[in-house]
């Protein structure tokens, strides 16, 4: 036996079987034993061999446990024996024999960086029920989550070479966890382990063994436990997020509202699961961005691969939702296992490699260079975004479609902050060829007998004398209101004063102040950039039977006479309205009578081309007096918005004989009170507007825009 | 050359993932936009005038479009007529209004300056896509 393998024998209150094992292993050829007297009772000291030049015995006043002693023992051999060359560490109530102590010292020839395990046969008659069971678990459990296949996973006889002492000073445990800590090390850190088979010897029962069934068993499976109890705080604080979030955010973000929730819910329980699983799983020492990048990189496709395959099986096995949960436990606990192997092996391994890169590029961040990077990463990805965007523009501009161009170019040029850009990527000329081409109306002339006739049940279940139509179309949401009543519309106003007006009112207080049922946004007002107060109308105006604002601008005009017809009309003058006694009236820009009837015929002012999408806002009637309020959502990903021709088609469908084009854009606006209880809408899918009686979806982005006329609908005369 | 680090190795990376990614979707996009343009009702509306109407067997859109005649007019009294009404005369068509509801678009056939016939076509099919979608 080579001389410079030291033996390590921890001892706690021994019995005349310590000083039986020292002698063996002298006997077997080991020259230098070292004993640690883990903290035991003066009734036992006498047992404890003296020292000599063979024999060190290391006295600890107090209990450690045998990890904390094991350690001591290491400490001591790195420090004062420099000829050691490997060492064995032995039970010293006799089980460990002298000549297995000897097999595993001469295993560690060759093994370089290794570690030899002495591994009993658990399968003889003899051995204790608990033993047994517990080595044949422990065994279980690292086969299953590490991977490992080990024998004997709590022998106490082993070998090591010296240069693994380091190692093993840095395993966390003090007591029997050290023991299995160790292995976990060993795997993380790519240790190979070597068994060799012992002789399976149980004294008594086990019963002069220190090991506590419970305290420490929990201690060596303390690691499992950990590793679901990350998970379950992950699984807490996933589900506290996504409640907070949701009842934060989730009236403004729409249908969005779940997947932001859950974006932000997963991205702290993942941060708060990294850090417990470095820290107190795998006890990972360095904190590095190659961890933190593996761990996500591992997390997401994790969290896609769960998604694909219990939508996969739960589709093959036409599952049911119960059946899908199940499927989804079974599959996620699949994972579970998976990822512990992987974490453990991957994500936080302690590999040379991992430090000693970590090492290198922590020392070349100095925070210049931080700032630096910073900066370069930021400016890219704007620039990419710029890039993306204007290779998108010139596609549409100059690519193989014009009528996407044509419709991009008027969408832009009809909001007012968005005029201003087709000119960056076409010629004036060329921009203004497309808004007069779209401006060219054809006038078809159709007949009465055109319409189809209205249901004669159709107002079998209106409510308050009105219907509210949701229209699902295949290039926007649109939001029609059927008034049966024409006398119930007038023209709400902002101010009783408009000479004076600092500002519009918003439809939430026009609601308030005339305490109407419904309305939608009127006529057209100055906005200059998009920024306009809504202070005055433009054009002849009428609210109540009163002209309330004539500047002399001559519009398309839309109003209600004294017979409540609906009046639309090219260019009307103050005269001509009091001469057909108009009562309620806006304008908007000319051009945008879009129905009018004339005797027995209807005529059609369609596009010639088309025009823009955008929010859309119209009021139409009927032959029979039912007034038709239109609203449009647009310029948005699931509803581009309507173009002229839309509305025109939706109007004489729904039988409009006369009807005219309100101001539109961020001004397109339907209030209907209460309309979500009267209707049975699930008023949690609504947004914020939606809940104080919007109906249509306006941008979140901006409050409901303060402007000057509505036409609003008085509560039903009954 | 100093640029050996982790960040640089993902900055060209994602520098050079982009650059394929921008390629990849303009080739998409600009197949995208032709499909849109081909089915626009006035390329539809074209390539029914060109192929169809003008090649001067009106029977065999009287056939295609399965016409219904009166029990007296033949494929060959109807490339008659209408040779004769079109000698030396101009073929043009023009989009007009909404009809009726999903009926668009319309055709009216011009001979000349005379309206010589109306078409209404209704859409085979409907495809999305890009489907974002329904809120309701």
């Amino acid at each position: 036996m080579a001389n410079n393998i030291y033996v390590i024998i921890p001892s706690l209150n021994p019995d005349e079987k310590l000083k039986n094992t020292v002698r063996g292993m002298l006997d077997a050829g080991f020259e230098k034993i070292i004993i640690v007297n883990d903290g035991s009772d003066k009734a036992h000291l006498e047992n404890f061999p003296h020292s000599d030049e063979n024999i060190t015995v290391i006295h600890r006043r107090q209990n450690h446990g045998k990890g904390a002693a094991l350690k001591v023992a290491f400490r001591h051999i790195l420090r004062n024996c420099p000829d050691a060359a490997g060492v064995v560490t032995v039970d010293g109530d006799g089980q460990h024999s002298p000549q297995d102590a000897a097999a595993c010292a001469a295993a560690l020839d060759g093994i370089g960086k290794g570690a030899v395990l002495g591994c009993r046969d658990f399968s003889g008659e003899d051995v204790p029920k608990r033993s047994r069971m517990g080595n044949h678990t422990t065994s279980w459990v690292f086969k299953v989550l590490c991977g490992m296949e080990i024998s004997d996973t709590q022998t106490g006889l082993r070998a090591f070479p010296v240069s693994l002492l380091p190692l093993l000073l840095s395993v966390k445990g003090d007591r029997f966890e050290y023991e299995t800590n160790m292995l976990l090390k060993f795997r993380q850190c790519g240790v190979k382990i070597k068994e060799v088979p012992i002789e399976t010897v149980y004294i008594e029962e086990n019963a002069t063994s220190h090991f506590r069934p419970i305290q420490d068993s929990l201690r060596i499976y303390r690691f499992i436990i950990v590793y679901f109890l990350s998970s379950a705080i992950s699984f807490v604080a996933d589900l506290s997020v996504f409640y907070l979030a949701m009842k934060l955010l989730g009236a403004s973000l729409g249908k969005w509202a779940e997947l932001t929730a859950t974006a932000i819910a997963r991205a702290i329980s993942s941060v708060i699961n990294y850090n417990i699983n470095r820290t107190k799983v795998f006890n990972a020492d360095s904190k590095s961005h190659g961890k933190l990048a593996r761990y996500y990189a591992l997390a997401i496709p994790q969290m896609f691969i769960s998604a694909g395959l219990v939508t996969l099986v739960s589709h093959l096995l036409k599952a049911t939702p119960f059946l899908a949960t199940v499927i989804k436990l079974i599959i996620d606990t699949v994972i579970f296992f998976v990822n512990y192997r992987i974490q453990q092996t991957w994500v936080f391994a302690e590999t040379k490699e991992n430090k000693s890169a970590g090492k290198k590029n922590r020392k070349k961040l100095t925070a210049g260079t931080v700032v630096k990077r910073t900066l370069l990463s930021v400016g890219t990805a704007l620039a990419m975004v710029l890039v993306f965007v204007i290779s998108a523009a010139l596609m549409i501009c100059y690519g193989p479609s014009k009528s996407l161009r044509n419709m991009t170019v008027i969408m832009a040029k009809e909001a007012s902050a968005t005029k201003w850009i087709p000119t960056l990527f076409l010629p004036a000329s060329a921009v203004n060829k497309i808004i007069a081409d779209s401006e060219k109306v054809n006038v078809d002339v159709i007949g009465t007998d055109d319409y189809g006739k209205t249901a004669a049940d159709e107002w079998d279940d209106a409510v308050d004398g009105m219907k509210l139509i949701y229209l699902n179309e295949p290039k926007f949401k649109g939001y029609i209101l059927l008034v049966r009543d024409p006398k119930r519309i007038s023209v709400g106003t902002s101010s009783e004063n408009y000479a004076s007006a600092a500002a519009g009112a918003r439809i939430f207080d026009i609601a308030q102040k005339y305490n109407c049922t419904a309305a939608i946004n009127g006529g057209e007002f100055a906005d200059a950039g998009g920024q306009g107060t809504g202070a005055k109308p433009m054009g002849l105006t009428y609210s109540g039977g009163k002209n309330v604002w004539n500047d002399g601008l001559k519009r398309s005009f839309f109003g209600f006479d004294k017979n409540d017809k609906l009046v639309c009309r090219e260019g009307m003058t103050k005269a001509e309205a009091d001469k057909l006694g108009i009562r309620d009236a806006v304008c908007f820009q000319t051009g945008n009578v879009l129905i009018q009837q004339n005797g027995d015929d209807i005529k059609l002012f369609h596009a010639d081309s088309d025009t823009g999408t955008a929010q859309r806002t119209a009021i139409g009637q009927r032959a029979d007096g039912t007034v038709i309020l239109l609203v449009t959502d647009g310029r948005s990903v699931d509803s581009i918005g309507a173009t002229r021709n839309d509305v025109i088609d939706l109007m004489v469908s729904y039988g409009a004989v006369n009807a005219g084009m309100l101001d539109g854009g961020s001004s397109a606006m339907m209030y209907y009170r209460n309309y979500f209880d009267k209707y049975s809408i699930d008023k949690s899918q609504l947004d914020s507007y939606q809940q104080k009686g919007l109906v249509n979806r306006y941008k979140a982005f901006t409050n409901p825009r303060r402007i000057p006329t509505y036409f609003i609908v008085s509560e039903e005369k009954k | 050359m100093k640029t050996h680090s982790l960040f640089y190795k993902i900055y060209f990376s994602a520098v050079a993932l982009f650059a394929v990614g921008l390629i990849v979707f303009l080739f998409v996009f600009g197949s995208w936009l032709k499909a849109y343009e081909a089915a626009q009702p006035e390329q539809i509306m074209s390539a029914f005038m060109n192929n169809d109407v003008k090649g001067g067997k009106i029977s065999a859109v009287k056939d295609k479009y399965h016409i219904n005649v009166s029990k007296y007019e033949t494929n060959d009294s109807i490339d008659k007529a209408f040779s004769a009404v079109t000698k030396d005369k101009e073929l043009t068509f023009a989009s007009s209004a909404i009809k009726a509801r999903r009926l668009r678009p319309c055709l009216l056939g011009e001979i000349g300056r005379q309206q010589a016939y109306e078409r209404l076509f209704k859409a085979r099919q409907q495809k999305a896509l890009f489907d974002f979608g329904n809120r309701f």
